[in-house]
């Protein structure tokens, strides 16, 4: 495996308020890298430092982010553009509302390809199906045709999955993609997100604070408090024999289902 | 034990066009007994929040009984009501006046019920520091109060007034798990010192919460009981194809 994307002692400010200090990270080719925390910690700004999305006033202070040999920081808007979608896809925690409410999804998804790449409809049709069926939709005729509405909530959060793959980047990066939703939709957005990874080897930032997400499709996690890296390592070491007095307490604090 | 509440036959339609008829609610019966901890899990639109919105006189039911303490909730006064059942919501800064001090909001049901300006405060402040806020909280305003905190407000204006029943729907979703622990322990002692003087009907789509926290619980699908029984037994051997299948979903 070889290394995608590197934070290297990056530390990210609000205007003067500094939210997250002297991270860093690597994540490889095919890698699921869990982000936990509670509410405020930073998870959510990591993330979004490398999408270019920490919008005005807020910014990298010191560090740097390394994509692919390349650095993310003080890109103008057209290279950060060349880079969100085909490099670093996104998913949002709410993929129903991030859909326009008038439009069918089939022409959404023409928008978002359309804009990246010269495609003609029937190439575009082409390629959307496939992926469709990659992902294990069987009537892909019936999404394309939909309005976000018609869709289940699962559905509509696996359409978000289909969204950001349709460029085939190289890192998905999800901020908490499954909160908002039901045990059950839970399940098959976490297991749309593992077949990304299996069918494409795409490599993962998943950003939640459901640990039950992380250990079920994680290979690494990283616990984040106040900003700061707590603890790093392979999941299962991390859930089950946390080191640090944070992480214990973290993991004290999940309600684990007694079967 | 005896029944502090008894749910018959509940049914709450909703008109989806001119002819077809949605079921939020279909027969649901189920008691509760003092003392008592109950939750209800389901899926979202499963008709859990109908179902206690109804006992709360929120919405109206289409048909069906609830009875509190052998008295119709249709008979009294919704005054009267909210002396025996109270509510905590989701989500707890919204739950407040953002123009009100906690400790005013906190007392409100005391006041209307006759107190002194004094006595309210006093016993604002006690009920305050049974819920784990200090008394200077009493003159803050909810946006001065982080998540938790609030919550724990929440909680102690619901028991003001010394209700029966307490209704926690989903109140701690939108909570940290280390916060939403908090939250508990705080409704595990409350429950400890006033033993059989409070029941507790506990909405959650985390069922292994529910298992730590409930003695029964009440599965919920499409408007309808699928499964009724005590916790421990529902969830570790359920019987219904739907609870299995709702459990094996939990990560």
């Amino acid at each position: 495996m070889s290394e995608i994307l590197r934070y290297d002692n990056v530390s990210i400010k609000y205007g003067d308020s500094l939210a997250v200090s002297d991270i860093s990270f690597a994540l490889e080719e095919g890698e699921i890298l869990g982000i936990v925390g509670e509410s405020g910690s930073g998870k959510s700004t990591i993330i979004k430092a490398a999408m270019g999305l920490l919008g005005e006033g807020a910014g990298v202070s010191s560090g740097d982010i390394i994509y692919n040999g390349k650095s993310l920081l003080n890109l103008s808007n057209k290279e950060q553009r060349e880079i969100n979608g085909p490099n670093l896809g996104m998913i949002f925690q709410f993929a129903g509302s991030s859909f326009c409410p008038v439009r069918k999804i089939g022409s959404q998804l023409y928008e978002e390809m359309k804009e990246h790449t010269d495609i003609s409809k029937e190439e575009f049709r082409e390629r959307v199906s496939e992926l469709l069926r990659k992902l294990g939709f069987d009537d892909d005729t019936r999404i394309l045709e939909s309005y976000p509405n018609e869709l289940s909530g699962g559905m509509q959060q696996r359409v978000g999955v289909v969204a950001a793959m349709l460029l085939n980047p190289r890192i998905l990066l999800a901020d908490e993609p499954t909160s908002a939703m039901d045990v059950t939709i839970q399940k098959q957005a976490v297991e749309e997100m593992v077949r990304v990874r299996d069918t494409f080897n795409t490599s993962i930032i998943i950003v939640t604070h459901n640990i039950g997400v992380v250990n079920a499709m994680a290979d690494n996690v990283l616990v984040l408090k106040e900003g700061k890296i707590v603890e790093m390592g392979k999941t299962k070491d991390i859930i089950n024999n946390p080191k640090e007095e944070y992480t214990k307490k973290l993991m004290d604090a999940v309600p684990r289902l007694k079967r | 034990m005896d029944k502090v509440l008894e749910v018959k036959k509940l049914n709450r339609v909703f008109n989806k066009g001119k002819k077809t008829e949605v079921y939020a609610l279909h027969d649901v019966s189920f008691d509760l007994d003092k003392g008592e901890c109950l939750g209800i899990i389901g899926e979202s639109g499963s008709g859990k929040s109908t179902a206690v919105r109804i006992i709360t006189r929120l919405i109206s039911s289409s048909s069906g009984e609830v009875i509190l303490n052998g008295q119709n909730i249709k008979d009294i006064s919704r005054k009267e009501l909210y002396k025996e059942i109270q509510m905590v919501f989701q989500t707890p800064v919204e739950s407040f006046n953002p123009r009100i001090r906690i400790g005013k909001s906190v007392g409100e049901s005391l006041r209307n019920s006759g107190l002194s300006k004094e006595e309210t405060k006093r016993k604002v402040e006690t009920l305050l520091e049974e819920c784990g806020l200090s008394k200077e909280f009493y003159d803050r305003f909810p946006h001065e109060l982080s998540g938790g905190q609030c919550q724990r407000a929440a909680i102690a204006r619901a028991l003001a007034i010394e209700p029966k029943i307490l209704v926690c729907d989903e109140a701690t979703s939108s909570l940290d798990v280390t916060v939403q622990k908090e939250i508990i322990s705080l409704l595990n002692s409350i429950r400890e010192r006033r033993k059989e003087d409070i029941s507790i009907i506990f909405i959650s789509h985390d069922i292994a919460l529910v298992q730590q926290f409930c003695d029964k619980v009440i599965v919920m699908n499409k408007g309808e009981i699928v499964e009724m029984g005590e916790t421990k037994n529902v969830i570790v051997s359920p019987k219904k194809e739907y609870t299995k299948k709702l459990i094996a979903s939990v990560l």
